[in-house]
């Protein structure tokens, strides 16, 4: 039988093409030299920046609880955690460092899928488990972005935004299967093990820890999932597309012909954008206003009166989700019934924290700045509205605009645009700033340095090992 | 009161629409075009509207066609609602308005644009 014969659904009068088998087909072949060299590096540098986000959301309280927590999954450790010294069985270690690369929403994303916190960790973990080379790791980061980048404009125009997209269940399979060495056919039975319990995130829990788990448990379960197909357990070959498969099972709407376009000929890896700042992505722009005004006032804000931003209807909407809660969001963070999560969406926040601290690190979603009287006070004198004109933008190019505001007591006013933020595909930065950035505190100095050189030459180490135990403080 | 400020705000929706709304509108947020949406207020009489491109289409409920999505909270949010400050999803979120599945994403999509139509400045 031929396995990529399309799918007959009657009820729908068309045939589905096989997507499942040629994601799994694609995956089962693709080797590094496949790889078009641009696309290597962005896989490389997508691991330099990733894991800078990990170390940092290490030293968040929520990612220590994960840490005591994880000996309820046994011993038997392989697989590092971003910037811990202990080894722990490959799931754990997926499920941590996806946790940590979110945790203060420092991560990235192909096209419009948030996947290097879910790529990355997967592909780390495998790798380690089964000894993979460097060059192994890096192919399976790409087949990550390129399945990810075509589930999540698939389902676009269902109910989920941005991380919120629940497509990660495929590509964590097929990064873990590649790195265990499975089949075609135990692919695709492996995406069906790890798609079957189809996890939708609720919307409430955005605003605690829980959201930490949104590519933590796809990460964790697609390397179990592998393991369950390479032993043979029998699963669907078309559990991707299926009409009563997994992509129609957590949207309304699907688009199937975005699954296979251009697959292996149009790297959707290059639309790669990094988080230089940690928040929303929405966010962005408006936090790099709030840093060139914190330099232009001399980080003197006593002398504001009142923020103005303007931005599109999407950022406005995500930063005002969680305004609603009784009592309100900081008196339930106060008393330990939220997280700093749902400040992390909230772009009135960081541009409070921002213009008064003058940085936008893990430093700003800990208590100490949250509930700083300053930032409470301006974050009381902010205002919002709606630019129509970067809304199209966002829609028709993903370009995130913002513009910030400030009026000052004497009358005057400052005022700071942002058209595109910081990381996006058309405005880079050197993922080593993040790095560093995210390694301060976690690791030596020295050993930061040696680990971004490790990281940068991930192509050329026969086993990836040699590169987590840099990972891991001395 | 009630009735007044609740009639006032579905109004003013309906101006801000046909001026702007095909602005703010995309291909990602067009589940909100051709659905009736119910809204409700205690103490109002509830509103069905039609969203399309260019213009709202309100009429008063009928019991024999049922609503793509329900907009119900108190006016103490709908007053939220309708000055931009919040949008429906921070009341569903606040855990005073309803969120069933087969509703949420019409639910999400017209509560974004809805949020950014009031917080236009009007000039």
């Amino acid at each position: 039988m031929n396995m990529l014969q399309t799918i007959e659904v009657s009820n729908a009068s068309r045939q589905l093409e096989p997507v499942t088998l040629q994601y799994a087909r694609f995956t089962e072949e693709l080797d590094y030299s496949d790889l078009p060299a641009d696309v290597a590096t962005i896989c490389r540098e997508q691991a330099v920046a990733t894991i800078g986000s990990c170390l940092a959301g290490t030293l968040m309280p929520g990612a220590q609880s994960m840490a005591r927590a994880l000996d309820v999954f046994g011993a038997g450790g392989v697989a590092t955690l971003f910037g811990r010294k202990e080894l722990t069985p490959a799931p754990s270690a997926a499920l941590f460092n996806a946790a940590t690369g979110q945790i203060i929403e420092w991560d990235d994303w192909v096209l419009i899928s948030h996947v290097g916190a879910c790529v990355i960790p997967t592909a780390f973990a495998a790798g380690e488990l089964v000894q993979a080379s460097g060059a192994e790791v890096l192919t399976a980061i790409a087949i990550g972005n390129e399945v990810a980048a075509r589930t999540s404009r698939a389902i676009q125009r269902g109910a989920y935004l941005g991380n919120g997209l629940p497509n990660h269940q495929v590509e964590s399979a097929f990064v873990a299967g590649k790195l265990m060495r499975l089949s075609q056919r135990d692919l695709a039975r492996s995406v069906s093990h790890s798609a079957f319990m189809a996890m939708e995130n609720c919307f409430l829990g955005w605003a605690s820890d829980s959201k930490i788990l949104v590519n933590g448990l796809p990460a964790m379960w697609g390397i179990a999932s592998a393991r369950l197909a390479q032993e043979g357990l029998i699963g669907n070959l078309d559990m991707v597309e299926h009409p009563a498969g997994y992509l129609s099972t957590v949207s309304e709407i699907v688009d199937h012909d975005e699954l296979l376009k251009a697959l292996g000929e149009d790297w959707m890896t290059r639309t790669l954008n990094t988080k230089r700042y940690p928040s929303c992505a929405y966010n962005l722009p408006a936090i790099e206003c709030a840093l060139r005004l914190h330099k232009r006032l001399e980080g003197k804000t006593a002398g504001i009166r009142a923020i103005h931003i303007e931005a599109p209807g999407v950022t406005l909407y995500v930063s005002g989700r969680y305004k609603g809660f009784k009592p309100d969001i900081f008196t339930k963070i106060e008393k330990g019934e939220l997280s700093h999560m749902g400040l992390c969406f909230d772009a009135g926040y960081a541009v409070a924290a921002a213009l008064v601290d003058g940085e936008l690190t893990y430093r700003q979603f800990l208590n100490k700045c949250i509930f700083a009287p300053e930032v409470q006070r301006l974050y009381g004198s902010i205002r919002y509205s709606t630019d129509a004109e970067m809304q199209q933008r966002y829609y028709t190019d993903y370009q995130y605009g913002s513009t910030v505001r400030v009026e000052l007591d004497d009358g005057s006013v400052l005022e700071e645009r942002c058209a595109q933020l910081l990381g996006a595909r058309d405005r880079p930065f050197d993922h080593a700033e993040k790095f560093r950035e995210g390694a301060e505190g976690v690791l030596s100095p020295a050993q930061t340095e040696e680990a971004l050189d490790a990281l940068r030459n991930l192509n050329s180490v026969d086993d990836v090992r040699e590169v987590t135990a840099l990972l891991r403080p001395a | 009161m009630t009735d007044g400020a609740f009639q006032d705000g579905i109004r003013k929706l309906s101006d801000r629409w046909a001026v702007a709304g095909r602005g703010l509108i995309n291909r990602r947020l067009e589940g909100a075009l051709g659905m009736d949406f119910l809204f409700e207020c205690p103490g109002a009489p509830a509103k069905i509207l039609r969203f399309d491109r260019d213009s709202v289409r309100i009429e008063d409920p009928r019991p024999d066609v049922q609503p793509h999505a329900v907009f119900a909270m108190p006016l103490e949010d709908w007053k939220k609602v309708f000055s931009g400050e919040w949008s429906v999803m921070t009341v569903v979120l606040g855990g005073r308005a309803g969120f069933p599945k087969h509703h949420r994403r019409s639910i999400m999509q017209l509560s974004m644009l809805m949020q950014a139509l009031f917080l236009l400045d009007e000039s």
